[in-house]
């Protein structure tokens, strides 16, 4: 079985033909020509273990093409794969060609030189507080893995690769698509043959909702999942009309606003506001987002939600009047997604049909459904925090924590627990989707639900780095085990850190508390600080005992008071300067 | 404002709804628990600034008497005053509990509760302003609860814009925003100069606008300026002929607390002869105003003053002669 044929009936100019059994969509076009085959594989289909492996594929069939002229490039989405060229016919023929070529016959051995590049384009990308919100609304899986690096390429396996290119991209989960009245001679694209592939898989790790986040500085974020259509859509407008008003037309609250609407599923889509505060404000920015989307569960301004069709109509008339070869990368999205195909008259009938009504319900569905982040609480709104802490809490042998004895790991026979007095982060070895171990002994476990536990073994009382790999290593899937290089030996935390103030939230992702400011601190620099402090101190406190005496005939019998300040200090120095940072 | 007093000899005195058309009626019913009874009294005021105190006024009874948030709770009957009742009975049980100090010498079991009370109270302000945005007074009670839950200066300037789109001379949310942007909340004497300015120069004839300097200059007293500055006195001489003795001045129950606050005012600068006819303008029903930051008994400070100002009137227009006037 192929992806399903669509019905083409109200986009006239184009056609569809099938090459090798792969679908090719065809329109002509005047000048070069363009062309593109899409995948129904993405970010959001991996697991965390295996993240990066699509994107890596992506790299390793595009690495042999060399053509003159010819614009080319691959994406990975969280949904889908795509390839597309434009140039001379020849071109795209030979582009879509070769593209084929690698997906049947991977170049494995280039997998390694693959990662290194992955690796430095991942450099100083930040997955940001999107990332965080994607973590805590759909977990480490899924369409939460956008919140994580592509932290499988350190351990993704050559037979992973070929294993998932020959089941993913096939040609039952492919579609081409050439700007060319007819399919151009020398066509190649044979695939392999393995089923097609279903969308992926919408999970939620959210109890309740509305929910929120803290943290975000310098504005205001909410994010909603919704049934998907018109309605949404024209609903997500309305907002934006109003935010623009309340925020920026009739105040000066925000800096910046942007409205996204992001397909799901087959039934669902995701709402998405993010507000910059225009300067000292993300306190209104707050209030005038939480009063807006509440205020439009009431009232949808008549005015709003003619603007809103408008802009939408708008757009179906662009859709509507472009040539229609221009269509065919968004129509080959829609039917590699098995999505239907709406022409533009049946777009317009459904945009002009969304009353008032419908998008204050819809309103209503956004306002249950958000996660909000902004900078502090927003229970005032009644929006409750989003979890912070796991149901489950392990029992099993409890290490407590030398610098914070209320909290204990606890390494349990179903899992490891990091237990506080306000409560338990736990991740379950049969619900770990990615175990990273370090020779030191160090290990992170990070739970499908997103929660992440750190072992530091020089932090607990009692806990030999033995204690942490048998208990740990052998129960946790090698499948989503990755061993990576030996650390800076001093990146491995000391065992008289500041308490922390870590919640073991989601999301807490700086591995190995590699986010410490201002560099590696000199261990040298302060047994020299040190030294310097008690010369200062005993001058000081010792000839401020001298100077009394001698001023005031007063003979102060501080005893050992000025010897303990001084090793008071110390200990605060050493703690400041070679202390964990939080994480 | 949210200066909740249980004293019963202070709330007998001072009585804001005397001032409040039909506001006999609506002291009975208040105190018969009535709550309904006080709803239709209260939809029956056409000014913001009346419906606003009357909500201070009835909120603020017996604070720590559940029986009566219970009957507020009871008589709402979904309309937007009976629900801001509610929101303001939650704010004035909350700031109760909270009392008056300053935050530093506040429980944290206290701040607990309070936060509490004005989480509930805003949560129904919220959904009032939502369905309702048009309504002033949730609107007023918001810029109260703002400061409260510390939302941030902000949004209390949002909330408090906000409202004055919608009627800019609603002297009760001048005064409540002022509060927020005071240095023993979240601001700065600059701040909040800046914005009695605002207030002064936005100022339709004969409204209160200009006397938000009073508040200003009273809480500089408040803070340690134990001598107001000459040039300070004589902007509110003039603030007050051109509002509340501006011959186009609206009386409200608004104007009964700018006459309390500005002889407040002219009481603690010693200036009795001026604070006279403010205390002659509320006549035998005064209003607390400011005077619960006056050290002592409201009541008796209030009495006590009224007297003496009535003494310096007495002599300064025997040294002028009959028919003159301050």
């Amino acid at each position: 079985m192929t992806a399903a044929f669509p019905n083409l009936a109200d986009f006239p100019g184009i056609t569809a033909a099938e090459a090798d059994g792969v679908p090719v969509l065809l329109a002509p076009r005047t000048g070069n020509t363009a062309g593109g085959i899409i995948f129904r594989v993405g970010s959001a289909h991996e697991t965390l273990a295996t993240s990066g492996i699509t994107h890596l594929i992506e790299h390793l069939a595009l690495r042999d093409q060399v053509l003159s002229d010819a614009h080319l490039n691959g994406h990975t989405h969280a949904d889908v794969t795509v390839f597309h060229v434009a140039g001379s016919t020849s071109d795209v023929v030979a582009y879509l060609n070769d593209v084929c070529a690698a997906l049947r016959e991977l170049p494995v051995d280039l997998i390694e030189t693959e990662k290194d590049i992955l690796r430095s384009e991942a450099e100083g990308r930040s997955t940001g507080f999107g990332g965080r919100m994607r973590i805590n609304r759909h977990g480490a899986r899924g369409f939460g893995l956008a919140g994580y690096g592509e932290r499988g390429l350190d351990r993704i396996t050559a037979d992973e690769v070929l294993g998932w290119s020959a089941t993913r991209f096939t040609r039952e989960n492919a579609l081409a698509w050439i700007s060319a009245d007819a399919l151009p001679e020398g066509l190649d694209l044979r695939l392999p043959t393995a089923g097609r592939r279903p969308p992926p898989v919408l999970t939620n790790v959210l109890p309740d909702t509305p929910a929120y986040l803290t943290g975000l500085q310098d504005g205001v974020a909410f994010d909603t999942v919704v049934p998907r259509g018109y309605t949404a859509q024209i609903a997500s407008r309305v907002l934006r009309e109003v935010l623009h008003r309340d925020l920026r037309g009739n105040a000066d609250i925000a800096g910046t606003l942007d409205v996204g609407y992001e397909i799901l599923d087959d039934d669902l889509a995701r709402v998405s506001v993010t507000v910059q505060a225009a300067e000292d404000r993300p306190d209104a920015a707050v209030g005038g987002l939480a009063d807006a989307l509440g205020g439009l569960r009431f009232h949808v301004a008549p005015d709003d939600l003619a603007a809103a069709r408008a802009e939408a109509l708008d757009e179906i008339a662009a859709v509507a009047s472009a040539p229609p070869a221009d269509l065919l990368p968004a129509l080959a999205h829609r039917v590699i997604s098995g999505r239907p195909l709406v022409g533009p008259v049946q777009a317009r009938a459904k945009i002009e049909q969304v009353t008032a009504d419908d998008v204050r319900a819809m309103a209503r569905e956004m306002w249950s459904g958000a996660l909000w982040f902004g900078p502090g609480v927003m229970d005032w709104a009644g929006i409750a925090p989003a979890p912070v802490w796991s149901q489950e809490r392990g029992r099993g042998r409890t290490f407590r924590r030398k610098d914070a004895p209320d909290v204990a790991l606890v390494l349990a026979a179903e899992g490891v627990s990091l237990v506080t007095p306000d409560g338990a982060v736990t991740v379950r070895f049969d619900d770990c989707v990615l175990l990273e171990c370090v020779p030191d002994g160090a290990r992170v476990l990070t739970g499908a639900d997103g929660f992440r536990i750190v072992i530091e073994p020089t932090l607990y009382e009692a806990l030999g780095v033995w204690d942490v790999v048998q208990h740990v290593d052998p129960r946790v899937s090698a499948s989503v085990t990755v061993q990576l290089p030996a650390r800076d030996p001093g990146d491995i935390p000391v065992a008289e850190p500041p308490p922390p103030t870590a919640t073991g939230a989601r999301g807490r992702w700086g591995l190995w508390g590699g986010d410490r400011s201002g560099g590696p601190v000199s261990v040298m620099a302060t047994v020299v600080l040190v030294a310097a402090l008690w010369v200062v101190g005993i001058v000081v406190l010792g000839g401020g005992q001298l100077l009394l005496s001698e001023l005031l005939d007063f003979e102060l019998r501080l005893g050992l008071l000025p010897v303990l300040a001084l090793v008071w200090a110390s200990i605060g120095l050493v703690r400041q300067r070679h202390g964990k940072s939080d994480r | 404002m949210p200066t909740a007093r249980d004293a019963a000899s202070t709330a007998e005195f001072f009585d804001p709804l005397a001032h409040v058309p039909n506001g006999a009626a609506l002291r009975g019913a208040r105190d018969a628990g009535d709550i309904r009874a006080v709803l239709a009294a209260t939809g029956a005021l056409t000014t913001h600034d009346d419906v606003v105190a009357t909500l201070w006024a009835v909120a603020g009874h017996a604070t720590v008497d559940p029986r009566f948030t219970a009957a507020i709770d009871a008589a709402d009957d979904g309309t937007p005053l009976a629900r801001t009742l509610r929101a303001v009975r939650y704010v004035t049980v909350g700031w109760a509990i909270r009392s008056r100090f300053r935050a530093e010498h506040v429980s944290a079991g206290q701040f607990e509760q309070f936060h509490d009370w004005l989480r509930r109270a805003e949560r129904v302000l919220f959904d009032v302003c939502s369905e309702h945005p048009g309504y002033v007074p949730a609107w007023e009670a918001r810029i109260t609860t703002a400061r409260g839950l510390e939302l941030g200066s902000g949004e209390a300037r949002r909330r408090f814009d906000r409202l004055a789109a919608l009627d800019p001379q609603v002297f009760a949310a001048q005064r409540a925003y002022l509060q927020q942007i005071l240095p023993k909340w979240s601001g700065s004497w600059e701040e909040a100069s800046r914005f009695v300015e605002e207030c002064t120069a936005g100022a339709a004839p004969g409204s209160l606008g200009p006397l938000l300097a009073v508040d200003l200059a009273v809480e500089r007293w408040l803070d340690g300026e134990r001598i107001v500055p000459p040039a300070m006195l004589d902007r509110v001489r003039q603030a007050a002929m051109s509002s509340v003795w501006h011959p186009e001045h609206p009386r409200t129950v608004a104007t009964a607390t700018a006459h309390a606050n500005l002889a407040l005012l002219f009481t603690v600068a010693q200036q009795y002869a001026d604070a006279a006819p403010h205390f002659e303008a509320l006549g035998d029903a005064p209003v607390e105003g400011m005077w619960g930051y006056h050290p002592g008994e409201p009541a008796v400070n209030f009495r006590t003053h009224r007297d003496l100002a009535a003494k310096a009137a007495a002599k300064a227009a025997g040294r002028r002669g009959p028919g003159a006037r301050a």
